[in-house]
């Protein structure tokens, strides 16, 4: 198995480039003539769920287990999380949810 | 923005003059990004040319961060192509003001269609008067959001070693996802991916080979396709 066995500079460069490839092709094919013009409407639904559902399990494990490990004990970037949570909903903008989730973490660190 | 742009140069200006703000929450993570590349153990080439070759912010992320725990090629390649499967909606949504343009053109604002590019373009598109060089307008965000992803990358590469841990900086990075998707929450259905898609992370977050993270996905989709069934079932027999 190649599993925790670091891949080889040569493995990694495929990787980007196969990974390169299909992203151009996600992006490109819906522009080119080989795709019809309409897709079907529940396909067009489900790929609206996408980032939702690709970017919070990343949003869940960097501040669960920031390293690898499941932590809860001690861990300021789920309170500085949650603020930013609100900070977002409020105010729907990236920049003043990223200073404030950022000092808050900065902040609670100092402070504990 | 302009009202009525109606050159190709003003089109591109515009573009370019509606991308910059977005460029404050860009920057940073870009800079995070070319950090955590170096420190995932990524040569500084690899690192620089992810944002070449993939450029997709949040698949360059989860890149790193499978390599850096040895996951299988397979795994790593499903997942990443997961995360940018939103791209193709993108397109869809922009393929009828395109259609016209020569491949080469399509080419290169496919590659160019980005989250951000595509955010702030769309508008233009939808919402003001069409013109034969709307196109112009897309080149200028694209182009805008690609030189500043590189310059910030490139940034991140040389700082990383300076830059203290205490910083935390990689924080930056599930921020700036809480900022992207917290607005979506509003809809039923989003938010039952949400839940089910972080459920399911977490659970799942020890099985071998990373597999988690492309089952979370797929298991919040179809929680979300099933949510939004069964409620506009029941608006239906209202």
């Amino acid at each position: 198995m190649i599993v925790s066995e670091p891949l080889s500079d040569m493995l990694i460069w495929c990787a980007i480039i196969i990974c390169g490839i299909i992203t151009f092709l996600t992006r490109f094919l819906p522009l080119s003539r080989f795709m019809p013009k309409q897709i079907p409407q529940s396909v067009e639904k489900a790929l609206g769920y996408v980032p939702a559902a690709v970017l919070t399990p990343i949003i869940i494990t960097a501040i669960l287990l920031p390293d690898g490990e499941f932590s809860l004990d001690g861990n300021m970037r789920l309170p500085a999380a949650i603020i930013a949570v609100v900070i977002a909903m409020l105010s729907g903008s990236i920049m003043l949810t990223l200073l404030s989730g950022l000092g808050l973490l900065w902040l609670l660190s100092y402070l504990l | 923005m302009t009202v009525s742009a109606s050159d190709k140069k003003s089109e591109f200006l515009a573009g370019i003059r509606d991308e910059l703000p977005l460029q404050l929450g860009v920057f940073p993570f870009g800079l995070v990004f070319g950090i955590a590349g170096i420190e995932s153990g990524l040569s500084a080439l690899q690192t620089f040319f992810l944002s070449t070759i993939l450029f997709g912010g949040a698949s360059q992320i989860v890149f790193i961060q499978l390599i850096a725990s040895g996951t299988p090629l397979p795994v790593l390649i499903a997942s990443v192509s997961t995360i940018n499967l939103r791209h193709a909606l993108y397109g869809v949504s922009v393929s009828r003001y395109l259609q016209h343009l020569p491949v080469g053109w399509r080419i290169i604002l496919g590659y160019l269609l980005t989250d951000e590019a595509y955010a702030i373009s769309i508008r233009r598109f939808t919402m003001q008067p069409a013109s034969a060089y709307m196109h112009f307008h897309l080149l200028g965000t694209g182009l805008t959001l690609w030189l500043c992803w590189h310059l910030s990358t490139a940034c991140g590469i040389l700082l990383g070693a300076t830059i203290p841990d205490y910083l935390q900086l990689s924080f930056a990075i599930p921020l700036t996802f809480i900022a992207v998707i917290t607005p979506l929450l509003r809809q039923m259905p989003m938010l039952v991916a949400t839940l089910v898609s972080g459920a399911t992370a977490v659970m799942l977050h020890g099985m071998p080979w990373n597999l988690w993270l492309i089952i979370a996905a797929f298991a919040g989709i179809i929680a979300a396709v099933i949510a939004e069934r069964l409620t506009s079932r029941e608006a239906r027999s209202l």
